[in-house]
């Protein structure tokens, strides 16, 4: 298995696709913060900051935005290329099982895609800091919460655990596509409209049916405590409450359904930031936040998937001959 | 001692029979050439013997290992290949090549010991060329330097003369047959050229329609196919006696009446002396049979 690794390193560092790929990398994350930054001197969001540290940290990690898509397809790129021009053969003539090559082929489309990642995230994050600041305090951009959002340390630790697992996830069903498809032809769709798919699954579900219902609940639930402070709102508080409990119904299957969706769709914690609004009117803050189902619930689907795709493919690959 | 034996070998596509219950006997040190029609079932068994694919059904041994035994993943240590084309990376130089094979393979070249294999090939006035920018004929050759870098004790060739010049096929002609020679490397070798395979092969295997037809060596094709004269008569020892006076030394009876007569001799001449003896002559044939006719015919029988 070393002796596959090595040579995949060799490889890949004299692979010009690579290099360019890190270099576009790069290049889109310095534009964005310029970008950003940009910006910021131009609109007044009234004390929210588009640039940030913690900010440009969370949206790149976001599998389905700008160069998300650029990694799963630079894996199913490269191991497709291992089939075409014949060296998945050599390696099997020169007496490696199947299973080593197909671990090799998944850990080389892992680190692929870990140094396509990092150097996007990390120069987005860095130049995000340097010109934005990075202080939790600072309402920022979150993926897809929208502007004005605050995170905090613990929800940016459990998201970035969230991204690199969703990342696994994905790239372990896109080496388990290329090596099934062994062309790029099918393989490309398929990886699109998996990821298309679920993030958009996450993404509609969450910031437009539970989200909007979610919003209305907490603006309910916060009326209502505030009205509590102060005697005589007895009417106004019994009238919001007939409100909600005429919701409450349809917002439990809401989140019932929204429960479901934190279990089995691997990507629905980084397609869709939940957040909780505390205080009223001109005071709210909108936090992000992840509940601990969608949290565990999220690192098991996970890793359900990856294990899934990864044995999944190894005993296809094992089973099918190689052309 | 055979180093490679397929017992009732069998691959079935779509439920389709391609390789049928195929018995080969490869012998250590040989040069095994596989001959047959396009589709036949060459580059299938090759393909079979080599890992890429899995038999059906029915086994095969290889270094005296089952095709199921987990250590035949050492024994293939051993093993290089060229099945169907060349597999080379062509954003890589020749060396560069190399080099990766040597990687994933486990051995270690110093930069002399790669000039030497690309100077065996002729490719070592190449340097920087990415492999994208060869010619059919430089890849094939580069293919043949990456077979030799595991020092292979066993080579599996399907075609590897496709693409090759005159100059070229000669030199690959030598090149096996010095390895074959000089380092005892037995070779599997398939090729539409059959009379280049004839001038390497010290055995063939004849398929046909996924059938191993015949497995013969050289020396018995040589003899099946040398110029002859057959004659057929209906008494077998008077016709001897009367052509040993003739002068035929070298000759083969057969118990149906048949004499094939490897001697030069004249047909006049043996007509003459058959009538003489008293011989009735039922039936009189010169040939000379190629590689090439003797297994067109095989396959007519066959049929």
């Amino acid at each position: 298995m070393s002796r596959l690794l090595k040579a995949f390193f060799f490889k890949i560092s004299k692979d010009i696709t690579f290099r360019i790929t890190l270099i576009i990398g790069g290049g889109v994350a310095i534009l964005s913060v310029l970008l950003f930054f940009l910006l910021d001197q131009l609109i007044d969001l009234e004390g929210v900051r588009l640039l940030t540290g913690h900010g440009m940290l969370i949206t790149a990690f976001s599998p389905a935005q700008n160069y998300g898509i650029a990694i799963p397809i630079n894996v199913v790129s490269f191991i497709v290329l291992e089939f075409t021009q014949g060296t998945i053969r050599n390696k099997i003539i020169a007496g490696h099982s199947k299973f080593k090559i197909y671990a090799s082929l998944y850990i080389s489309g892992l680190i692929l895609a870990a140094s396509l990642l990092f150097i996007y995230v990390g120069t987005l994050t860095l130049f995000g800091t340097i010109f934005g600041g990075f202080d939790i305090n600072v309402a920022t951009m979150l993926g897809t919460s929208g502007m004005g959002a605050y995170a905090t340390a613990e929800y940016i630790i459990k998201f970035v655990i969230h991204a690199l697992l969703a990342y696994t996830t994905i790239v372990s069903y896109a080496v388990f596509i290329a090596t099934t498809f062994r062309s790029m032809g099918p393989s490309i769709p398929l990886v699109f409209v998996a990821i298309f798919g679920l993030f958009f699954i996450g993404m509609i579900y969450g910031s437009m049916v539970i989200g909007i219902a979610r919003a209305e609940w907490q603006s309910y639930s916060n009326t209502i405590e505030e009205l509590a402070k102060e005697p005589g709102n007895e009417l106004a508080i019994a009238a919001i409450e007939e409100n909600m409990a005429e919701m409450k119904p349809t917002y439990d299957s809401m989140l019932t359904v929204e429960n479901i969706l934190k279990c089995v769709d691997p990507l629905y914690s980084v397609s869709y930031t939940e957040t909780y609004m505390v205080g009223v009117g001109e005071n709210t803050k909108t936090f992000a936040t992840m509940d601990n189902l969608g949290f565990y619930g999220g690192i098991a689907s996970n890793l359900a998937y990856s294990a899934a795709f990864f044995f999944g493919g190894a005993c296809l690959f094992k089973k099918r001959d190689v052309k | 001692m055979d180093l490679i034996t397929t017992n009732e070998l069998c691959k079935s596509y779509n439920k389709k029979l391609v390789i049928d219950h195929v018995n080969m006997h490869i012998p250590e040190s040989s040069i095994y050439g596989f001959v047959g029609e396009n589709g036949s079932g060459k580059t299938t068994i090759m393909r079979l013997l080599t890992g890429l694919a899995e038999p059906t059904s029915g086994t095969y041994e290889l270094f005296g290992l089952k095709n199921n035994d987990p250590r035949i993943y050492d024994k293939r240590k051993y093993i290089s290949a060229i099945v169907e084309t060349a597999s080379l990376i062509p954003t890589l130089t020749a060396k560069q090549n190399i080099r990766y094979y040597e990687l994933y393979t486990g051995i270690e070249l110093t930069e002399e010991q790669r000039d030497e294999l690309l100077t065996k090939v002729h490719l070592h006035d190449i340097e920087g060329k990415k492999v994208r920018n060869f010619s059919l004929g430089m890849r094939q050759r580069l293919a043949i330097a990456l077979a030799l870098v595991n020092n292979p004790k066993l080579m599996f060739l399907d075609e590897p003369m496709n693409g090759l010049d005159p100059e070229g096929i000669a030199e690959l002609r030598d090149l096996l047959i010095e390895l074959n020679q000089k380092d005892g490397i037995t070779v599997l070798i398939s090729s539409h050229i059959l009379s280049e395979l004839e001038k390497i092969a010290s055995c063939y295997g004849f398929i046909s329609h996924g059938k191993i037809l015949e497995e013969i060596t050289a020396q018995e094709l040589k003899e099946r196919c040398r110029k002859s004269l057959m004659v057929k008569v209906d008494k077998l020892d008077k016709a001897e006696k009367a052509l040993k006076l003739l002068g035929a030394l070298d000759y083969k009876v057969s118990p149906n009446g048949e004499i094939k007569i490897y001697d030069n001799l004249k047909i006049k001449d043996v007509v003459v002396c058959l009538d003489a003896a008293g011989v009735e002559l039922l039936g009189i044939n010169s040939s000379e049979e190629s590689v090439e006719d003797y297994y067109l015919n095989l396959v007519r029988e066959g049929k």
